[in-house]
C-alpha cells in the first residue's frame, strides 16, 4: 500500500513549515513544550519534552538527571559506549562498502558476459545475412542467366516468324493467281453450261412429240385389253363347268366300289349254302343211331335200379355188424367187472383172515368190532400226534429244518418228475401198442366184413371166441393205462404240497406288501400334494412369463426410445450441441469476427462523420455561402460536436475515476478496519487521528472513555505525550518510562498492566451497593469482551456491542481520512 | 534398408499426428475461406498438397491467426484436450451465423487420452491417411454447390471444443457455441490418423 496522497501532502507541508520556521524554531520548539509540559518537579520543570530519535544534548541532559540519581563514572562509560557504537557502524559502513564493490564487480562481468552472448549472436546474424545475401546473388545470377535464355529464345523466335511471314505472303500471291484462273475456267465452264442447255431444250420438243404418239398407241393397246378380258371370262366359265363334271366322276367311282364289295358277299353266301346242303344229306343214318342209343339207355336204367336194391341191402348188413360189436364189448365188460369183484373178494377175506387172526373167513360184524378196536387205539394214537403235532411245530419253527425239508422236497420233486418223465415215456409206448392193436382189430374187421359180404351167415364160435380174447387184452391195456395215468396225477399232486410250508411266507409277505402299499397311498398322497403344488407353480410361471412378455414389450419400447433419443442426439451434436459439465467453448479474442466488427463500426462512424459533414455543407450551400465551404463546415462541426464529445469524454473519465476512488475507499476503509480492530487486541488501545497531526490513545481497561492520552507528530516525525487529565494521574509512570528510558511501549505496557491490575483490585476489594455493582459489572463484561476474546466466551449481546462499537470507530476514520 | 525405412513410414506418434491433424486443419480451414468467398480470390495463393492444388491466404493477419489458433490447437491435441474444432461464418451487419463447418475429433480405441502416455504407436500408411484427407477437401470444395450464396459481409471465427479441465492462456475466451437455429447438416467424410479421427460436417442456414 502506498502512502495515501493527502498524507503526503501534509508531510511536504510540514517540513516547508520546518525550513521556514529556521533557526528559531528550537526556541519556540521549547517555549511549546514548557507550554504543553508540566507535569514534571524539580529544576528541569521547564522543560521535559521527550522524543525517541533524540539528539545529543537532549542525552546529556539526561545524563545529568541520571547524575543526580547518584550514578558514579556515566558519563565516561556513555561516551565509551558512544564510541564503540561509532566504531560499529564504521565498520558497518566498511562492509556495505565493500558489499556494494562485489555487487559492482558482479554486474561489471555479467554486463561482460551479456555482451559477449551479444557480439556472439550478433555474429551469427551478419553470418545468417552473408548467406541470405549470398543466396540472392546467387538466385540474381541465375535469374539474370535465365533472362538472357530468354532474349535468346525470343530473338530466335522473332526471326521465325519473320521468315514465316515471308512465306505466307508468297502463298498469298500464288493462291490470288490460283483464284484468277479458276474464276476463267468457271467462265468457260457457264458458256459450256449454256449450250448444253440449249441443245437440251430441243431435244425435250422432240420427246413432246414422241408423247403424244405414244399416247395413241396406248388407247390401240387399251382395246385390245378388253378384248383379251372378255376371253379371259369365257375360260373361266370353262374352267368351272370341267370342275363340276370332275366331282360326278369321283362319286360314280364311290358307287362302282361299294357294288363290288356287295358282291363279295353274295358269292360268300353261295359257298355256304352248298355246305348246309351236304350236311343235310347226312341226316338219315344219325337218326337210326339216335334210336338205338334210347333202347341202350333203357337197359341201362334197368340195372341201375338194380344195383341201388344190392346197396341198400349192403348198409342193412353193416349196421346189424356195428351192433354186434357194441354188444361184445359190453359183454367183455361185465366180465371184467365181474372177475375184479371176485378177485377184491378174495382178496378182503384173505386180508380179515390175515388181520383180525381167524379160522374163519372174516365176516362184516368181525370188521365193525375190529374197526371199533381200532377206533380206540386211533384215539390214543391221534392224542399222541397232538403232542407229536406241538413237538412237530416246535421243530418246524426252526427255519432251517424248514429250508432243508423244502431242499429234500425240491429233490424229490425233481426225483418225482423224472419219474413223470420215465411214465410218460411208458404212456408213449403203450399208446403205441394200442395204436398197434386197434390196427390189428381193424385188419380183422376188414376180414370180418369181407367174411360177411361173401357169406350172410351168424358168427361162429370160433370167431367169437377169438374177439373175446382180443378184447380182453385190450381191457388189460386199458386198466394197465388207468393206473399210470393215477400215478401221473398222484405225481402230480405231490409238487402243490410242499407250498403250504410257504404260508407264513406268504403272510408275511402279505404284510409286507400291505406295508408297501401303505407307503405307495403315501406317495400318492405326496404325488397329489407335489401336484398341486406343480399346478401353483405353472401357474405363476405363467404369470412370470406373461410378465416377462410385457417387459419384453417394454423392453423394446424403451429401446426404440433409446435409438430415438440417441438419433435426436446425434443429431443435435451435428447442430453443434455439447455437454457443458465436460467442454467448454473457447475462442481466440483475437479473431477476424471481432476485427471485421470493429472495422464494421470505425466505419460506420467515419461515414456518418461523413454524412454529416456532407449535410452541413448542403445547408450551407442552401444557404447561399459559396466560398470557404470547407473550412465553414468544420468550424460548425466542431462547434455542434466538439465539446459535446469533450464533455461527454471528461464526464466518462471523472464517472470512472469516481467509481475507482470509491471502490478503493471501500478497500482502504475495509483495511484499516481490519487494522485498527487488530491493533485495540493486540495493544490494547484504540488509536483515533484527532485533528491534524494529533493521535488519541484510549486504553482497553480504563475506567470512562473521557481518559485517553493525546500524543503530538511533530514536523521532524518524532511523537510527543500531550497533557490531558488523564496523563496529569500518570506522573510516576512518566517519570519512570519516559523521563529517564524513553520508551513509548514500555510506557504504554506499564499502563496497561496498571490499569488491568487496578480493575482486577477494584474488583475483589470493593463491595458497593447492588445497582453500582450491577453497573460496574456491565463495563467489565464489556472490556473483558474486548479484552479477553480468546479466552472468555462471549455472549451474543456482548459481539453485538462490540461489533457496533468498532463499527463506530469506523465511522470516525472515515471521517477523518 | 528399404524394410527399415517402411517400418519408420508406417509408424505415426502421437506428436506426429497432432502434426498431420493441424495441417489439414490449416489447408480446410483456407480452402473453406476461398471458397466460401469470405476473402477476395486475390489474396489467395495456390499450393501443392495432397495431389491437390489448393489455395492458401497470403492475408498476413488471417496468416498471423491461423498460426496461433493451430499451434494452441497442436499442443491441446497433444494433450487430449480437443474435442471438436467449428469455423463459424457469421454475417458482420445482423452477427448472424450463417454456417457452421465441424471438425468433430475422437481417440483411437486404444488412444485415449489417458492411455497416450505409453508410448504407443500409430500403424497406418501416410499415403493412405493423406488420401482420406484429399476426399474430405475435395467434399468441402464441392460443397459449394449445394449451399446458399454468401451475398452479404461475411467473417468467420473458430471455436474449440475443450475438456473443462483444459489450460488456457489469456488470449483465449470462453465463446457462444452460435448455433443454426433453422440449420441443415450435411455429413462429410471422415478420415483417421490411427490416433486421432476427425469427422467433418457443415451445417448451415435453411431456406425457408
Amino acid at each position: 500500500m502506498s502512502p495515501e496522497p493527502t498524507v503526503v501532502v501534509r508531510a511536504l507541508k510540514d517540513f516547508d513549515q520546518f525550513v521556514k520556521s529556521g533557526s528559531k524554531g528550537r526556541s519556540e520548539m521549547f517555549k511549546d513544550s514548557a507550554k504543553q509540559l508540566n507535569f514534571s518537579t524539580g529544576e528541569d520543570s521547564r522543560f521535559l519534552a521527550t522524543t525517541t530519535g533524540s539528539h545529543q544534548h537532549m542525552a546529556i541532559r539526561t545524563g545529568a538527571k541520571r547524575r543526580l540519581d547518584s550514578l558514579v563514572g556515566f558519563d565516561v562509560t556513555k561516551k565509551f559506549r558512544e564510541k564503540e557504537s561509532e566504531v560499529v557502524s564504521a565498520q558497518a559502513d566498511v562492509v556495505k562498502l565493500g558489499r556494494l564493490m562485489q555487487e559492482a564487480e558482479d554486474r561489471y562481468k555479467k554486463a561482460l558476459l551479456e555482451k559477449d552472448v551479444e557480439i556472439e549472436t550478433l555474429r551469427t546474424k551478419q553470418r545468417r545475412d552473408k548467406e541470405l545475401v549470398d543466396d540472392l546473388q546467387h538466385k540474381l545470377k541465375r535469374s539474370l542467366s535465365r533472362a538472357k535464355e530468354s532474349e535468346e529464345t525470343m530473338e530466335r523466335v522473332c526471326v521465325k516468324s519473320s521468315t514465316s511471314t515471308l512465306d505466307t505472303e508468297a502463298k498469298m500471291i500464288q493462291m490470288q493467281s490460283d483464284h484468277l484462273n479458276m474464276c476463267n475456267k468457271l467462265h468457260q465452264d457457264l458458256e459450256n453450261l449454256r449450250t448444253r442447255v440449249l441443245t437440251l431444250e430441243r431435244e425435250a420438243e422432240e420427246k413432246d412429240a414422241k408423247v403424244t404418239l405414244a399416247e395413241s398407241h396406248l388407247e390401240e393397246v387399251e382395246e385390245e385389253l378388253t378384248e383379251v378380258r372378255k376371253k379371259a371370262m369365257e375360260a373361266n366359265s370353262n374352267q368351272h363347268q370341267a370342275d363340276i363334271l370332275q366331282i360326278q366322276l369321283d362319286q360314280s367311282r364311290a358307287k362302282i366300289k361299294e357294288l363290288e364289295a356287295r358282291l363279295e358277299k353274295v358269292n360268300e353266301a353261295e359257298q355256304k349254302v352248298s355246305l348246309f346242303e351236304s350236311a343235310i344229306k347226312k341226316l338219315p343214318p344219325l337218326e337210326r343211331e339216335l334210336a338205338k342209343m334210347k333202347q341202350d339207355n333203357k337197359f341201362l336204367k334197368a340195372t341201375a335200379l338194380n344195383n341201388n336194391l344190392l346197396e341198400e341191402k349192403l348198409g342193412q348188413a353193416q349196421q346189424e355188424i356195428k351192433q354186434l360189436k357194441q354188444r361184445c364189448q359190453k359183454n367183455a365188460e361185465l366180465e371184467a367187472q365181474l372177475d375184479t369183484c371176485k378177485a377184491k373178494l378174495v382178496r378182503f377175506e384173505v386180508l380179515g383172515k390175515e388181520e383180525l387172526e381167524l379160522q374163519r373167513a372174516a365176516t362184516p360184524e368181525d370188521l365193525r368190532f375190529y374197526m371199533a378196536k381200532l377206533r380206540k387205539g386211533d384215539q390214543a394214537i391221534s392224542d399222541n400226534i397232538q403232542e407229536l403235532r406241538a413237538n412237530l411245530q416246535s421243530h418246524r419253527g426252526s427255519r432251517e429244518a424248514s429250508e432243508n425239508e423244502v431242499n429234500r422236497l425240491r429233490q424229490k420233486l425233481e426225483q418225482e418228475q423224472r419219474s413223470t418223465q420215465q411214465n410218460a415215456h411208458l404212456v408213449k409206448r403203450l399208446q403205441r401198442k394200442l395204436i398197434l392193436v386197434t390196427k390189428e382189430r381193424d385188419g380183422l374187421r376188414n376180414v370180418l366184413t369181407s367174411y360177411e359180404s361173401e357169406v350172410t351167415i351168424n358168427h361162429s364160435a370160433v370167431s367169437q371166441e377169438r374177439t373175446r380174447r382180443l378184447e380182453e387184452q385190450l381191457t388189460l391195456y386199458q386198466q394197465e393205462l388207468k393206473r399210470l395215468e393215477d400215478d401221473l396225477e398222484a405225481a402230480e399232486r405231490g409238487t402243490p404240497r410242499m407250498t403250504k410250508h410257504t404260508q407264513p411266507k406268504r403272510s408275511e409277505e402279505l404284510e409286507k406288501v400291505k406295508q408297501l402299499e401303505k407307503r405307495l397311498q403315501e406317495r400318492e398322497d405326496q404325488v397329489r400334494v407335489v401336484e398341486e403344488k406343480e399346478k401353483e407353480r405353472e401357474k405363476k410361471i405363467k404369470e412370470l412369463e406373461k410378465r416377462v412378455e410385457e417387459m419384453e414389450v417394454k423392453i423394446k419400447e424403451l429401446e426404440r426410445e433409446k435409438e430415438v433419443y440417441e438419433l435426436r442426439l446425434e443429431n443435435r451434436a451435428l447442430k453443434g450441441d455439447y455437454d457443458p459439465t465436460k467442454t467448454k467453448v473457447l475462442h481466440f479474442k483475437d479473431n477476424p469476427l471481432a476485427r471485421a466488427r470493429e472495422g464494421r463500426k470505425t466505419e460506420l462512424e467515419r461515414m456518418k462523420e461523413a454524412n454529416s459533414e456532407l449535410r452541413e455543407r448542403i445547408k450551407l450551400l442552401e444557404a447561399g455561402e459559396t466560398h470557404n465551404l470547407t473550412q465553414q463546415v468544420d468550424m460548425n462541426l466542431a462547434q455542434s460536436s466538439q465539446p459535446n464529445k469533450h464533455i461527454i469524454e471528461l464526464q466518462e473519465k471523472v464517472k470512472s475515476l469516481e467509481s475507482r476512488n470509491k471502490r478503493m475507499m471501500e478497500a482502504f476503509k475495509s483495511r484499516a478496519m481490519e487494522m485498527r480492530e487488530v491493533v485495540y487486541r493486540l495493544t490494547g488501545y484504540r488509536v483515533d487521528t484527532y485533528g491534524d497531526n494529533h493521535y488519541k490513545l484510549i486504553p482497553m481497561y480504563v475506567e470512562s472513555s473521557d481518559d485517553y492520552l493525546l500524543f503530538e507528530k511533530t514536523p521532524n516525525h518524532e511523537l510527543r505525550l500531550l497533557e490531558t487529565d488523564f496523563s496529569a494521574s500518570l506522573e510516576y509512570l512518566i517519570d519512570a518510562y519516559l523521563t529517564h528510558e524513553k520508551s513509548y511501549p514500555a510506557f504504554l505496557s506499564a499502563l496497561t498492566i496498571e490499569l488491568f491490575n487496578r480493575q482486577a483490585g477494584f474488583q475483589q476489594a470493593s463491595s458497593p451497593s447492588q445497582e453500582e455493582e450491577e453497573e460496574i459489572d456491565e463495563e467489565e463484561e464489556e472490556e473483558d469482551a474486548r479484552g479477553e476474546e480468546e479466552v472468555v466466551v462471549m455472549s451474543d449481546e456482548d459481539s453485538d456491542e462490540v461489533q457496533e462499537d468498532e463499527n463506530d470507530n469506523s465511522d470516525d476514520l472515515v471521517i477523518l481520512d | 534398408m528399404a524394410g527399415n525405412k517402411q517400418g519408420t513410414q508406417n509408424s505415426i506418434t502421437l506428436k506426429g499426428s497432432a502434426q498431420l491433424v493441424t495441417e489439414f486443419f490449416n489447408f480446410g480451414i483456407n480452402s473453406i475461406l476461398y471458397q466460401r468467398g469470405i476473402y477476395p480470390p486475390e489474396s489467395f495463393t495456390y499450393q501443392q498438397q495432397y495431389g491437390l492444388t489448393l489455395f492458401t491466404t497470403t492475408d498476413e493477419k488471417v496468416k498471423e491467426y491461423l498460426n496461433n489458433i493451430l499451434e494452441q490447437i497442436k499442443d491441446w491435441l497433444e494433450a487430449g484436450e480437443v474435442q471438436r474444432l467449428v469455423l463459424v461464418v457469421t454475417n458482420v451487419d445482423t452477427e448472424e451465423t450463417l454456417e457452421r463447418w465441424d471438425f468433430d475429433i475422437q481417440h483411437e480405441s486404444g488412444f485415449e487420452p489417458g492411455s497416450l502416455k505409453e508410448g504407443k504407436m500409430g500403424t497406418k500408411d501416410l499415403k493412405i491417411i493423406q488420401k482420406e484427407m484429399r476426399d474430405v477437401i475435395r467434399q468441402i470444395t464441392a460443397c459449394v454447390t449445394f449451399l446458399p450464396l454468401l451475398d452479404c459481409v461475411c467473417s468467420f471465427d473458430l471455436k474449440v471444443y475443450t475438456n473443462q479441465n483444459a489450460e488456457v492462456s489469456d488470449k483465449w475466451a470462453d465463446s457462444a457455441p452460435c448455433f443454426i437455429a433453422n440449420s441443415q447438416e450435411v455429413r462429410l467424410k471422415s478420415f483417421s490418423t490411427s490416433i486421432h479421427k476427425v469427422e467433418a460436417c457443415v451445417s448451415y442456414k435453411a431456406d425457408v
